[in-house]
């Protein structure tokens, strides 16, 4: 969408709140997934980003443009809001049961399948026994496609950081998936 | 004597230096990590809301923000915990009725 002025949009909205409505139908998606990813099942997730959404209706006047994609705004508020989520629950969040049928699979035999939405739902939860920066940052990274510089304006680092922290991830992850019999060999793609 | 010693040490180093050089070199392999990526990036991939969820708080927003434009404003709604807000009132409730037993007894005393 190559005539989307962030810009003037935000500035529509701040001037008439009626005009946030183009502003959610571009972003809901995506705030939707990163929440998803973070919480691990959709009515959580649909809670949550109701919240972010409102949230950044009520506070837009206040929200000034410094550099960052409006985005990383967005993600703040959809931040803040999941850790909240958390430490009231103060919980992990369980692998819920819509999280195996995301996956589509042309596999015809359901053995087959089942066991690849055994592996992946297992995956999905060594991911989110993982820090929740570096859940983050994954899911930044996957779900959202974002650049490490990207990812970093989000998180409030450094490109290089990222990079590190990413780097660092992977080994945490890789290690996780050994302790939990998960190689990449059986995780058939 | 101490060749021997030497010679063990200098063996244990070398055998050490060498799985560090190999677990750097498989945790640096393009390939291995490039599968990872595939592997987490497959599990990770991006999830939509359903349609009616998104049209439910489309309108709601839409909503929210005609409210907004009345001088209404409908926020973050959290929800408030009854013992709190039981305690609140009460809390409200003793302090009238202290402050006008103070009043009276102030008065009564003139």
């Amino acid at each position: 969408m190559s005539d989307w002025d962030e810009s003037a949009r935000i500035a529509a909205a701040k001037a008439d709140p009626s005009a946030f409505g183009a502003i959610y139908d571009r972003y809901v998606d995506r705030i939707y997934s990163y929440i998803y990813h973070r919480v691990g099942n959709a009515h959580d997730a649909e809670d949550i980003t109701s919240r972010t959404f409102y949230r950044a209706l009520s506070h837009l006047a206040g929200y000034q443009d410094k550099g960052l994609p409006f985005t990383a705004w967005l993600y703040r508020i959809a931040h803040n809001l999941v850790a909240n989520f958390h430490r009231d629950r103060q919980r992990r969040p369980v692998i819920a049961l819509d999280d195996l049928v995301i996956r589509n699979t042309t596999d015809p035999h359901p053995e087959a399948a089942a066991e690849l939405a055994d592996q992946t739902g297992l995956l999905r939860e060594v991911i989110r026994g993982l820090d929740p920066k570096r859940q983050e940052l994954l899911t930044l990274k996957f779900s959202e496609g974002l650049s490490n510089a990207e990812v970093g304006m989000i998180m409030g680092r450094t490109e290089g950081a990222i990079k590190s922290l990413y780097h660092r991830t992977l080994l945490q992850l890789r290690k996780e998936m050994s302790k939990r019999g998960l190689d990449l060999e059986r995780v058939d793609l | 004597m101490n060749e021997s010693i030497s010679s063990a040490t200098k063996k244990a180093w070398e055998g050490g230096a060498e799985r560090i050089r190999r677990l750097l070199g498989r945790d640096q392999d393009p390939e291995t990590r490039e599968a990872l990526e595939q592997v987490v990036g497959d599990a990770i991939r991006p999830v939509q809301p359903t349609e009616g969820f998104r049209q439910h708080l489309a309108s709601n927003l839409s909503l929210a923000a005609h409210d907004r434009i009345t001088g209404l404003s409908i926020e973050d709604t959290r929800e408030i915990s009854t013992p709190i807000l039981l305690a609140t009132m009460l809390a409200i409730v003793l302090g009238g009725t202290l402050a006008t037993w103070i009043l009276v007894r102030s008065i009564s005393r003139r």
